[in-house]
């Protein structure tokens, strides 16, 4: 087994949470439930939606981190996420959808925004980063 | 001695799930041992890598639906042992979306009390994780996971493994668990560390024969041959008789 300091190879471990905690499972039905599931689980892509709300701040972003890593636990492939409604998003959730993004590509999942805003795109503009993030001027001009 | 039931299990495509099921089962059943192995991906690729090149129509799907019976699908393809094709209708099966629990039973109830006579029952498994692999579950004890020696075949199995936690939960059962790792390129570095991994994870649960990775068992799919009978003096056959023999000892790294 390689030693800790010498160059490994391999820097994250997607194993690591197998010698751990085991992962938080639910006693949920292990069968696939509707058809649209179904579909997109014989593809390998379960998708879950998040909906936000007008305003986005540092006062929910808190429960906006709740709400996806609860998605992220269970089982979606890909998140979407629509941004339809923003009429204000700050840092702090554009920090966490970016921490998110990477994370997520990381795990071979997706996360996408949905019918973004304007003022989501100007945001994420701001920031730099909107291509990151897949939120580009001309997919929010439909909207 | 019941019959045992195995499945080959990945949900990572290309990992070499077919490829380990149609020459491990053949070098098994060369040194005897009697092996039915089922065609569980509605695409089919076992029945071709053992020399069904034309599509069958009626296989498993048929047996789980009720249509037929498991005695009515099989195909004798080589000496001790015979395939169940995958059929038609498998890839409806993967869709089927009313009929509770049940939908994840059919195979189960298909195998029930069949194939009594054979040594093993492997189950090539699709590369998905949906119905059809959640009915493999409800049907194995013994899963056999191959493995590539890649970063993305880790993410993999971290994705695969938490599955079969889930179902290990819920069915209250604990899977015999083996890995093989089925494409080795050992001149890469990356390779050791990941086996070495691995090796952590899942201490004496990895078959010793590692299946490197070579050119001839690329092209013997196309012959409808296993490279046992396509080359049988080549490196890569005897990585097949010897993880056959691992298989049945348990010798593991
Ligand atoms: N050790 C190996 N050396 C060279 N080629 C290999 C090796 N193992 C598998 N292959 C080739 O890689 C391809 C994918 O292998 P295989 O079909 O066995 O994977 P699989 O996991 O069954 O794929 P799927 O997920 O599509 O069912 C095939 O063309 C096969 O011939
Ligand atoms: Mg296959």
């Amino acid at each position: 087994m390689a030693k800790k300091n010498e160059s490994s190879l391999i820097e994250y471990d997607p194993l690591a949470w197998m010698n751990t905690e085991e992962k938080p499972t639910d006693v949920v039905a292990i069968l696939p439930k509707q058809a649209p599931d179904l579909e997109s689980l014989a593809s390998d892509a379960l998708s879950a939606k998040v909906i936000l709300q007008a305003t986005q701040s540092i006062q929910n972003v808190m429960q906006l981190h709740e709400q996806l890593v609860d998605i992220l636990r269970n089982t979606s492939d890909t998140i979407e996420v629509d941004a339809s409604a923003i009429t204000a998003c700050d840092t702090a959730t554009m920090q966490l959808f970016v921490v998110l993004k990477q994370e997520m590509l990381q795990l071979e999942r997706n996360l996408v925004f949905d019918f973004p805003s304007d003022k989501f795109v100007e945001a994420a503009d701001l920031l730099g980063v909107s291509s990151m993030l897949g939120v580009d001027k001309s997919a929010a001009g439909f909207f | 001695m019941s019959v045992r039931i195995i499945a080959i299990i990945n949900q990572k495509g290309g990992v070499g799930k077919t490829t380990t099921t149609a020459n491990l089962t053949y070098a098994l059943a060369k040194v005897g041992k009697k092996v039915t192995v089922i065609d569980f991906d509605p695409q089919g690729h076992l029945a071709i890598s053992l020399g069904l090149f034309s599509k069958q129509h009626v296989g498993i799907d048929a047996v789980m639906l009720g249509e037929a019976s498991l005695e009515e699908v099989i195909i004798p393809v080589r000496e001790n042992l015979q395939l169940v094709p995958a059929g038609t209708k498998l890839q409806d099966i993967e869709l089927l979306n009313d009929g509770g629990v049940q939908r994840g039973d059919l195979l189960r109830k298909a195998l029930s009390n069949s194939l009594q006579d054979q040594d093993f029952v492997f189950i090539d498994c699709p590369p998905s994780s949906g119905l059809l692999v959640a009915n493999v579950l409800f049907a194995t004890e013994e899963i056999l996971i191959p493995m590539a020696s890649d970063f993305m075949a880790l993410q993999g199995l971290s994705h695969l493994m938490e599955t079969i936690r889930k179902f290990e939960k819920v069915l209250k059962k604990t899977y015999k668990t083996q890995l093989v790792i089925s494409r080795y390129t050992a001149s890469r570095r990356l390779s050791k560390e990941v086996v070495a991994k691995l090796q952590h994870y899942f201490p004496k649960q990895i078959l010793a024969t590692v299946i490197r990775e070579t050119a001839l068992l690329a092209e013997c799919p196309s012959f409808g041959k296993t490279i046992l009978e396509y080359r049988p003096s080549s490196p890569s056959a005897r990585d097949f008789h010897d993880l056959a023999s691992d298989f049945l000892i348990g010798k593991v790294m």
